[in-house]
């Protein structure tokens, strides 16, 4: 920095150019980003908002003020798009708590057994690698064949071990089909992306400190809970938290296997579903707004503890 | 004492050397075949409907309609591949063409917007910069539906629908946080020092990034930028939002299109969708040693 400060001529002028020079650097350097923020998410987001309180139904529509009106219809009543709206919140809960309970479940697991050391490791840490790459979408369509009543190998295996007695059990692509069979491929869709995450973590930790754990006599059990979980502690909120978000608002598994073709199956959408048909299945862009809006505040409730401790580390 | 004591356990040692070696490698055998278990039992999970997406890709319809259910094609054949290829219906080239164009536009722009603010990031302090975290931050918690109702409303008044334009900017800044931190992480990790001594010698901030950081931060730079690629090519919903007509359409809901535009046949829909994964999955295979501790890196501060 003394460079700067010695440059010859450095007269008043030159100098507060010079000052001005180096404290906007930042900005100019933030500045394309932030402009394409601004236009293209805090813009859509902000009138996403704002269309949750008029009358669009299309795009042509004019959007007029019709205060909670969408919101009333959403929320009061008993048919139509209220009731659907009840059971998706419902269908929601347990998309997102049954669903990443049992990611955390299967995730921790895998990162435990990838985490030991043994030879060939790391054909079974690719084997939890493909299907992350993969996109949903194909993913999606692999299982709804997997599904499929009549010639598919979920209903093989599980009529021949005895655990289903229709051997032509339809599981999904049914108006009347739940989520559940769903929440199992959002479980295996998931699990092992979270396994790397908790993986990268669980590799922080040293070893002595299960040494020195083993030598005091603690058990596997003992060293998995005082020492895994008390110092992954940090990774496993984090990698909760994100899971949770993607979960909540994760589209393609559902949109693919209840909500693309024939009718749809309300009974396994989500929140985030419901808002899309609604603003583009039956073009009411208002509405759909509106039950978007209500699904962001009540994620936005279940984080705001940690966007609170998050930001108290930001600018260190 | 001490050499009763040593005595002592010099008997029991050679007393229990066997045994004692015998049980140790037991144990050791008792947990490698444990392991092997679990984690094939994990892989079995992880790979079961893959392998049965590639098997179907090779199976003739007859077979596939069997009772007889197993791993290997009862009668492999390429026709699958063959019929998915020469579809009309499936487009295959074209849309693998669209996607292909629209996911490297949109990681190029990613990339060119946030190094700039990612260097940003990691070496200055200023003001509003913990006002920019926030927003990164909050910018996970906005529901993409409540975004894609906004943009497509402004889209279709700028006659953005059916356009790529659109695509493309919603997906170069639907990276914009994660690359960030990303980037940030790996800048944070280059010593300032390097920069410095370049513009001892007569660079300014911009060319010092340019010249010197970014060429430092390639594997990272990489890395991110084939994170980002894999996310637009395998994007869904904006996709399937915004695009209607089917010459631009992007491959993922190519293959949704495809398959609802006739009687579902599982062997070309499954053929369509082991040519979709197949780059994905390639690319990410290259980057996967960045890509976890990447994003670890961007939360875990």
């Amino acid at each position: 920095m003394k460079i700067l400060l010695s440059v010859p001529g450095s007269d008043k002028s030159s100098r507060f150019l010079e000052r001005f020079k180096k404290h906007s650097l930042p900005y100019f350097l933030i500045v394309p980003s932030v402009i394409f923020l601004i236009l293209f998410s805090l813009y859509p987001f902000i009138s996403g908002i704002w269309y949750s309180f008029t009358s669009i139904g299309w795009i042509k529509d004019t959007a007029k003020f019709v205060w909670l009106s969408n919101y009333s219809q959403i929320l009061i009543g008993n048919i139509g798009i209220s009731q659907w709206f009840k059971l998706a919140v419902v269908q929601t809960i347990y998309w997102t708590g049954i669903g990443v309970a049992g990611m955390f479940f299967m995730a921790m697991a895998t990162a435990l057994i990838l985490n030991e050391k043994f030879p060939g490791r790391f054909l079974f840490r690719t084997a939890v690698l493909i299907p992350i790459a993969m996109p949903t979408v194909i993913l999606a369509l692999t299982w709804q064949w997997m599904y499929d009543p009549f010639y598919g190998i979920v209903n093989y295996y599980l009529f021949k071990l005895g655990l289903i007695h229709n051997a032509n059990t339809i599981w999904v692509g049914h108006p009347n089909s739940s989520i559940w069979p769903l929440i199992v491929v959002s479980v295996w869709r998931g699990f092992p992306f979270m396994a790397l995450m908790l993986l990268s973590g669980m590799q922080g930790i040293p070893t002595e400190l299960y040494e020195a754990a083993k030598v005091d006599g603690a058990n596997v059990f003992q060293r998995f809970w005082h020492i895994t979980l008390t110092q992954m502690r940090t990774t496993i909120v984090i990698t909760l938290i994100l899971n949770i978000i993607w979960t909540w608002n994760s589209f393609d598994i559902i949109m693919v296997m209840a909500a693309s073709w024939g009718q749809i199956a309300y009974k396994a959408l989500t929140l985030p579903l419901l808002a899309w048909v609604e603003a583009f299945r039956w073009d009411h862009l208002g509405r759909g707004a509106a039950i978007s809006v209500m699904s962001m505040l009540v994620i936005l409730a279940l984080l705001f503890w940690n966007a609170r401790r998050e930001l108290r580390s930001i600018n260190e | 004492m001490t050499a009763l004591t040593n005595s002592k356990l010099d008997q029991t040692d050679t007393r229990r050397q066997i045994p004692w070696l015998r049980v140790r490698f037991l144990k050791k055998a008792g947990r490698l075949v444990m392991l092997y278990f679990l984690a094939g039992l994990v892989a079995l999970i992880c790979l079961t409907p893959i392998i049965w997406m590639v098997k179907t890709s090779f199976e003739t319809t007859r077979y596939m309609r069997s009772s007889q259910i197993q791993f290997w094609p009862i009668q492999p054949t390429l026709a699958n591949y063959l019929n998915v290829l020469n579809n009309p219906n499936a487009a295959i080239g074209r849309s693998m063409l669209n996607s292909l164009i629209v996911s490297t536009l949109a990681t190029l722009l990613n990339l060119a917007i946030c190094a700039t603010a990612a260097y940003a990031m990691s070496r200055f302090k200023f003001r509003g910069k913990i006002l920019f975290a926030i927003y990164l931050l909050v910018f996970y918690m906005i529901p993409g539906t409540l975004l894609l109702i906004g943009m497509f409303v402004m889209l279709a008044r700028l006659h953005l629908v059916n356009n790529w334009i659109g695509l493309i900017l919603i997906y170069a800044v639907g990276g914009i946080p994660l690359s960030i931190w990303w980037l940030k992480g790996y800048f944070d990790s280059i010593p300032v020092e390097i920069e410095e001594g370049a513009m001892m010698d007569g660079c300014n901030r911009l060319q010092a990034l340019w010249k010197v950081v970014l060429p430092l931060a390639l594997p990272g730079v990489v890395a991110v930028g084939i994170f980002q690629f894999v996310g637009s090519w395998n994007e869904f919903m904006m996709a399937l939002t915004i695009i209607q007509n089917p010459k631009l359409q992007l491959l993922p809901v190519q293959i949704v299109n495809f398959m609802g535009s006739q009687r579902i046949e599982w062997g070309p829909v499954m053929a369509f969708s082991v040519i979709v994964a197949i780059p994905a999955v390639i690319l990410f295979a290259i980057a996967q040693r960045g890509i976890v501790s990447g994003m670890m890196s961007g939360f875990t501060r």
